[in-house]
């Protein structure tokens, strides 16, 4: 079932000017209810402008954006509404923290909600939990936390809003080996245990490899491809000739591929690879 | 010849009514001119900071820098130091001052007082460096990430330095724009530039002639990337992981399979697996 609907989306920048840019082009999909999707593509691919139109932080040139079957524009005075609903987790988005401490952060969105302070309590307890900051640290300044930290603590502010839809931009950005699993885990974590729908925008394929259900690639502001894991990594060359990069292993199988061996190049995490050239070599080694 | 030389360096930031937070704990590294040198370590193991030494932006609290030579610790050294060493860092938008790129590019030598003439060859020169001279009339902020890394690589290039330092310069970048600054700093290396690049990327890592893992303040592993990263287990321990191929090798290698520990690329591991088919 379809949570969000998009449907013929167009947004155009700076339109009849001589900077006219066409950044979305008639986009149409469907996200379904309580997927993972991964959104991929090049910068200036449009993915960014995309995202801004589902909780309504763009509005479409043309076409429409539908939240359970409803228009997010059928009433544009109630797009707030949308807002809490629809969660943005922006890049960097540690940069946005600005409260005194980490607890009246978090508490920024459900206190603008005008829920109950218990209400507000819960949720705030809860998102920290989700993103695993000790309790210890919600009466700490921003400041004093360490990076990885202060990123965990900017997310749980959109997670305490309870969002039906959570997306979220290059969460790992910048963030080392360690700092990345964490963030990822997470992510996953927390999708398990609510059961919401997640959109994740990254440039790593290895992530996006690791724990989307299906993936959006995105090119010129056009849907480029829309599929499994599997088959969006079935087809390395055409993502290569987008300027996406395919993660290594996918690679190293498509040169065995091309130098006329069989394998199948869907394979992207060295687990499945390793099983393939196990077989390749006669089973359990040589 | 050493261009940068760290002996038994160390450092602690110290605040007011607070304990010494030491970040470096006695670091010796000799990096020699017109070498590849990458610097891995998770966040807070130290290579900032060290980072920040070489150009004497932070001043050690014990033993000694040596920037060609010169002792950091000099404050007559300082500016030779800083033209000799130019530093790149992880945000291209808090580096580009001009609204013009061959504007900011000419901000260094401009300051350094040189004639027009000399200054506009240095720019023209510079951008060509990082293939950028078709945007020498364009403004910084319409521009690709990996685009705007480079004419900041231009900028620091117009100084002529002797030595690129770069703190993680791809992190906010696309693999586009990384392959871009990658291809460049490569360049500039064969051409005899000295470049020391903070990453957290282990391709990146692959692509210098030696690799130089940090840990608690400390170098901890140090050697040719192949040297590295065949240590896979002790990398995973530090918080660092491997190249895919290399990790592919490993797990091949702990099923029996024959192949060499220490390949980088996807190249050379599919050409080592056909080797083990054909057999």
């Amino acid at each position: 079932m379809a949570i969000i609907s998009v449907d013929n989306l167009t947004h155009t920048y700076g339109a009849h000017s001589p900077f006219e840019k066409h950044a979305i082009r008639g986009v149409t999909l469907d996200i379904h209810k309580g997927e993972l999707l991964g959104i991929i593509g090049h910068t200036g691919s449009g993915k960014s402008t995309f995202i801004q139109h589902l909780n309504g932080l763009l509005r479409p040139n043309e076409g429409r954006v539908l939240l359970d079957g409803v228009d997010i524009w059928e009433n544009p005075k109630k797009i707030r509404s949308v807002r809490f609903r629809v969660g943005m987790v922006f890049q960097y988005p540690e940069h946005q923290l600005f409260e005194d401490t980490i607890y009246k952060d978090i508490a920024f969105g459900p206190t603008n909600m005008g829920l109950s302070e218990e209400e507000i309590d819960r949720r705030v307890r809860q998102a920290a939990a989700y993103v695993g900051l000790d309790e210890s640290l919600l009466d700490k300044s921003p400041f004093d936390l360490s990076g990885g930290e202060k990123r965990r603590a900017a997310i749980a502010g959109v997670m305490a809003m309870e969002p039906e839809v959570l997306i979220l931009d290059e969460p790992t950005a910048g963030l080392d080996p360690r700092g990345r699993e964490q963030i990822l885990s997470m992510i996953q974590d927390y999708r398990r245990t609510r059961g919401t729908t997640v959109l994740l925008v990254t440039h790593s394929m290895e992530d996006v490899a690791r724990v989307a259900d299906r993936v959006l690639v995105m090119s010129d502001g056009r849907v480029a491809m829309l599929d499994t894991v599997e088959a969006v990594f079935s087809r390395a060359q055409e993502l290569e000739a987008i300027g996406l990069t395919v993660p290594a292993v996918t690679k190293t199988l498509m040169l065995l591929q091309r130098a006329g061996v069989t394998v199948d190049t869907a394979a992207y995490t060295v687990e499945q690879a390793t099983a393939q050239i196990l077989s390749l070599l006669g089973g359990d080694g040589i | 010849m050493d261009m940068l030389r760290a002996i038994d360096l160390r450092f602690d930031y110290t605040y007011e009514n607070e304990a010494p937070q030491v970040v470096l704990q006695g670091v010796d590294l000799a990096i020699e001119k017109g070498s590849f040198v990458a610097v891995l370590g998770h966040n807070g193991c130290g290579k900032s900071t060290l980072a920040k030494h070489f150009n004497a932006l932070l001043l050690p609290t014990g033993g000694q820098v040596l920037v060609a030579d010169m002792d950091t610790a000099h404050e007559d050294n300082t500016y030779p130091i800083r033209r000799l060493v130019g530093m790149v860092l992880q945000n291209p938008d808090n580096q580009l001052v001009s609204t013009i790129v061959e504007e900011d590019v000419a901000f260094g030598p401009e300051n350094l007082g040189l004639p027009p003439a000399e200054i506009r060859a240095r720019v023209d020169e510079a951008l060509a460096a990082v293939d950028m001279t078709a945007y020498k009339d364009h403004s910084p902020h319409r521009l690709s990430g990996g685009q705007k890394q480079r004419v900041a690589i231009a900028g620091v290039l117009a100084m002529h330095p002797d030595c690129l330092l770069l703190d993680e310069p791809t992190a906010m970048l696309d693999p586009q724009g990384r392959r871009e600054v990658l291809d460049t700093l490569c360049r500039l290396n064969r051409e005899g530039m000295t470049v020391v690049l903070i990453t957290h990327y282990m391709e990146e890592a692959a692509l210098a002639d030696r690799v130089v893992v940090m840990d608690e303040g400390r170098v901890v592993l140090d050697g040719t990337p192949r040297q590295v990263f065949a240590q896979g287990e002790r990398l995973a321990t530090l918080g660092l992981d491997v190249p895919q191929p290399t990790a592919l090798c490993a797990a091949l290698r702990q099923r029996g399979v024959d192949i060499p520990a220490d390949l980088l690329t996807p190249e050379e591991c599919a050409e080592a697996i056909l080797a083990l088919i054909q057999k």
